[in-house]
């Protein structure tokens, strides 16, 4: 089990030196001077034009402001808004617990759907929960999740008037309530992938020999399903809840942006749309490591379910 | 492992070569649902952006402000946006930027893509495995997230979305590529063809390229729905298409500001990328169903 | 003579396909009395495997279909019982092992729970108990450090004791009938002897029935005290096993016999029987083995012959049975490898 978490952390170690180079070398390729960019479209006076080259290092050669950047990085630095001078870790510090809540609820309800309705579609093939089970999911996945929220709003909040459109609300039951809609928006988008993974995982472990044994047993219906078939059938949607976890970062910031939410999303996007590079860059790598992290959790979540991962590092 | 997701894409189909096969090719198309309703919202979608200078009632950026959010009906079909300009010929003109930025992107991953995932599969070795590693890690990523630094870094608009789009979406396809490729490869008349003298060259492109192009077809389709949605997602950030070309994902965001007054604004735009996601989407699964029934049954 | 433990009467089980009817099993008569191992012979297509699965009920329905037949059990009829009453009976009154203990048993757990589970679910055990019962039958199966191997994963262990795990797993709530089937095709020859050799020691400690399908005849010579052939979703001939070996009244048993590999008699060559099983869905008028055989008549492709009796306990359903001399090429009972 060790073995196998170091095994991944050494694969996972590239990618997160891949997204560090690129956002890193990416304002080196635009066409003009780094240092404009980061002020952005600002007027300026040169001498502090000259400050922000002292600041970010850009008078320096490229491969040195990497190595000192890579530096800082690893000592958990990760530069400093040039628009709202503040250091780029507090403001991601700030704004991290809303996204997680609003991540981990989501996520909550996409599993708290797809779970059950896709193993209901999987027993009951060709009935009428196994095709809405499927108009759902192909609904769903053609559906971009700020529409589906657009919808909600209109139909909760407008229309009936059941919640609040807007805002993070004042925290305990009314942060609740504020988050319900946008979780609920990215739950469904989440719950249209899985619920057709678990629906196929499910039909291929129902077909299983090991399935007519337990039945051979003389279990019940009931447990064959969801002690023997569900087990088997969680390794694949492990597999895509994990990689579902991208989708769910994206996910957060397009909803946060929707429901007008202060979190880790709405930060990238402001950055984005005026062009704070520092904000974006530390923003990203950050999220790229919460990403990696998340990883980890799947494979040794994996290593639990599957004993064939667990003892031979194997998948 | 069998109880994998996708079973690798290894084992797809062979390409329709003799007459035989292409009818019946037709015969299961026809008889899919998927790819019928697929096949005709994609049909209509490209029609309509081909011909919406000519089927437009009005000028899609000629707004008359005296007809802001007028509801639909009055003398405009589906209604007018905020600076009074025709929802309709909007939308139309809409599916124009809309399937343009998702085709640009699927073609840039394509050029890129098919030439690389045949080079890994025939080089081996070194260089497969570390192309390889490098797109298993950009898979896992998503790409709208790097496609914001990219923005960031360059400005917002299209090309330069769909150009980082395009290049993040390689993966996509080389895998595929280099899949068939590596399958082709082995294949006992590859080996003839080889044994009689044939270059690499001939090789690839009677053997390794016409075994592509079904899967390659299969994997455009679904990946210009992904372009559509992240192309959308962009210009809703207004970090994509710019104002005042006319573009759904800036309308919903448009129609989102006025949404408690003229939900029709935001409902035009969004439901309008629903059904070309749709579109795409049902038709990528049925002709999935069609060439690669192996696949299918699942 | 005592009342059969099991009878089949006139079972018939099809396949709905989108096109035709694939008749699987058209038309089985069969009884096994208690303390007997009956074989159940024939190529793979031939429906022996989905005769016995229709005995544990666990033939799926649909695609499959009932179509007629009873099957009698201690007076219940197992075609009709309710399903919870065939679920108490599964695993415990009969019980069944499969071909490959590798995809039979469940990789997510342990080859001690998969059993013990067993345990609990018919005779109300608690987990402690359960596990000693379970470390106690993995013992009598011939498993080695049964508590080591209760924690073991099936890809920890060899097809070997997978299938004595399979075999502690269907012996565990002392069945009256066992289904084997097809225990040892999946194994080594070597682990096939052992495997043999301890459920024939099994059956005479538990003294119960097995029914053992197979398409090998050196198994049935060597384990079984009457086999019945199957062909075509029927059986053809049924005999205790010393008379269909010596004297075979069906064509196809005795193509089978002489298809057998024989490393007692090396000069004689296997001798395949030429062509190939019916397609079950359009299947040839009259005898459907009639294009394959070699003593076929014009009779053949017009009338289904009906089993007759030939002997005291021998019958065939050939329209030649007890009339022409079907001759093996050696002795297969005589000779083979039993002890």
């Amino acid at each position: 089990m060790t073995r196998l978490i170091v095994t991944r952390l050494l694969t996972l170690i590239p990618l997160m030196f891949f997204i560090t180079s690129v956002v890193f070398f990416l304002i080196r390729f635009v066409p003009g001077d780094p240092a404009r960019i980061i002020v952005g479209n600002q007027r300026i006076t040169p001498e502090n034009l000259e400050n922000i080259r002292k600041q970010y290092r850009l008078d320096r050669p490229v491969l040195v402001q990497y190595g000192l950047w890579v530096r800082d990085l690893s000592a958990g630095n990760l530069g400093r808004s040039y628009r709202q001078r503040t250091e780029v870790r507090t403001l991601i510090v700030d704004r991290l617990p809303l996204t997680l809540k609003l991540g981990t609820f989501s996520f909550l309800i996409s599993l708290g759907i797809a779970l059950p309705l896709g193993v209901v579609a999987a027993v009951r093939r060709n009935s009428w929960v196994d095709v809405s089970a499927t108009v759902f999911s192909l609904i769903g996945a053609s559906s971009p999740v700020f529409f589906t929220s657009i919808l909600l709003i209109l139909l909760f909040a407008y229309k009936l008037n059941w919640m609040p459109a807007l805002g993070a609300g004042d925290g305990g039951f009314d942060q609740f309530k504020h988050l319900l809609m946008p979780a609920l928006a990215l739950g469904f988008s989440l719950a249209a992938i899985t619920t057709r993974i678990t629906r196929q995982a499910m039909v291929e472990s129902l077909t299983q020999d090991y399935i007519e044994t337990a039945r051979a047993k003389g279990l019940s219906s009931r447990s064959v399903v969801l002690k023997h078939a569900f087990r088997n059938a969680l390794i694949p949607v492990i597999t895509v809840a994990g990689l579902q976890f991208g989708f769910l970062l994206v996910g957060t910031v397009l909803v946060e942006y929707t429901f007008g939410l202060g979190g880790l999303g709405s930060l990238l996007v402001n950055a984005v749309q005026v062009r704070d590079y520092p904000v974006v860059q530390g923003t990203t790598i950050f999220i790229a490591a919460m990403f990696i992290l998340i990883n980890l959790v799947v494979d040794v979540f994996y290593g639990i379910v599957d004993p064939r991962v667990r003892y031979d590092g194997r998948r | 492992m069998a109880v994998g997701v996708g079973s690798l894409p290894g084992n797809i189909a062979a390409a329709p070569e003799a007459p035989s096969t292409w009818s019946m090719f037709f015969w299961r198309l026809r008889h899919n649902t998927k790819a019928m309703i697929g096949g005709a919202i994609v049909v209509v979608l490209l029609a309509v952006a081909l011909l919406a200078p000519l089927i437009a009632p009005k000028d899609p950026n000629d707004g008359e402000l005296a007809d802001s959010l007028a509801m639909p009906g009055q003398g405009y079909v589906l209604g007018a946006d905020k600076n009074g300009r025709d929802i309709l010929s909007r939308l139309m003109f809409g599916t124009r930027t809309a399937l343009g930025g998702a085709i640009l992107v699927v073609a840039i991953s394509e050029i890129i893509g098919v030439p690389i995932g045949i080079w890994a599969a025939y080089r081996g070795g070194w260089v497969d495995e570390t192309i390889t590693r490098v797109w298993d890690m950009l898979l896992a990523f998503p790409p709208l997230l790097l496609a914001f630094a990219v923005v960031a870094a360059f400005g917002p608009g299209l090309e330069k979305a769909a150009i980082a789009l395009g290049i993040l979406y390689v993966p996509f396809i080389a895998r595929v590529v280099r899949s068939v490729t590596l399958v082709q490869k082995e294949m006992a008349y590859t080996e003839a063809a080889r044994a009689l003298g044939y270059g690499q060259g001939r090789i690839i492109f009677r053997h390794i390229l016409p075994n592509c192009v079904s899967p390659i077809i299969v994997i455009s389709s679904i990946d210009i729905a992904y372009a559509l949605l992240d192309l959308a997602a962009l210009s809703y950030l207004g970090l994509g298409v710019q104002p005042p070309t006319a573009d759904w994902g800036t309308m919903l965001s448009e129609g989102q500001l006025v949404l408690l007054t003229s939900p029709h604004v935001a409902l035009a735009a969004g439901l309008s990328i629903v059904l070309a996601v749709l579109g795409f989407n049902l038709l990528g699964d049925g002709l999935r169903d069609v060439l690669d029934p192996r696949q299918a049954q699942r | 003579m005592t009342a059969p433990l099991l009878s089949i009467e006139d079972l018939r089980i099809s396949f709905g396909t989108r096109t035709s009817d694939v008749r699987a099993v058209d038309g089985v008569d069969l009884e096994i009395f208690p303390g007997e191992v009956l074989g159940l012979v024939g190529e793979s297509g031939s429906g022996k495997s989905v005769t016995a699965r229709s005995i544990m009920r666990l033939v799926p329905m649909p695609p499959g279909k009932h179509v007629s037949g009873r099957i009698l059990f201690h007076g219940d009829d197992l075609a009709t019982l309710p399903e919870r009453a065939m679920e108490d009976l599964r695993g415990s009154r009969i019980a069944m092992i499969f071909q490959d203990p590798m995809t039979f048993l469940n990789p997510l757990f342990t080859a001690g729970e998969q059993v013990s589970e067993a345990i609990r679910r018919h005779q109300g055990l608690n987990r402690a108990a359960a596990r000693a019962e379970t470390i106690r039958l993995f013992r009598e199966v011939g498993i080695p450090s049964p508590e080591m191997r209760y924690a073991a994963y099936p890809h920890q262990l060899s097809g070997g004791l997978r299938q004595r795990v399979m075999i502690a797993m269907a012996l565990s709530s002392r069945p009256e009938l066992l289904i084997a089937d097809e225990p040892t095709t999946a194994l080594d020859v070597t682990i096939q002897a052992q495997i043999l050799a301890l459920l024939r020691d099994l059956q005479a400690e538990y003294g119960m029935s097995i029914l053992l399908i197979t398409h090998d005849l050196g198994v049935v010579a060597e384990m079984c005290d009457r086999a019945a052939v199957m062909y075509a979703g029927r059986i053809v001939e049924q005999a205790p096993i010393e008379t269909l070996f010596d004297d075979p009244q069906h064509p196809y048993s005795l193509g089978l016999m002489n298809a057998m590999p024989r490393p007692d008699l090396p000069h004689l060559a296997p001798q395949p029987i030429d062509g190939s099983p019916p397609d079950m869905a359009h299947p040839p008028p009259g005898c459907p083995f009639h294009p394959r055989c070699p003593y076929r008549e014009p009779v053949c492709a017009e009338h289904v012959p009906l089993m007759r009796a030939v002997a005291q306990g021998h019958g065939a359903a050939c329209h030649f049975a007890g009339v022409k001399r079907f001759e093996p090429v050696a002795s297969a009972f005589s000779t083979a490898a039993r002890p």
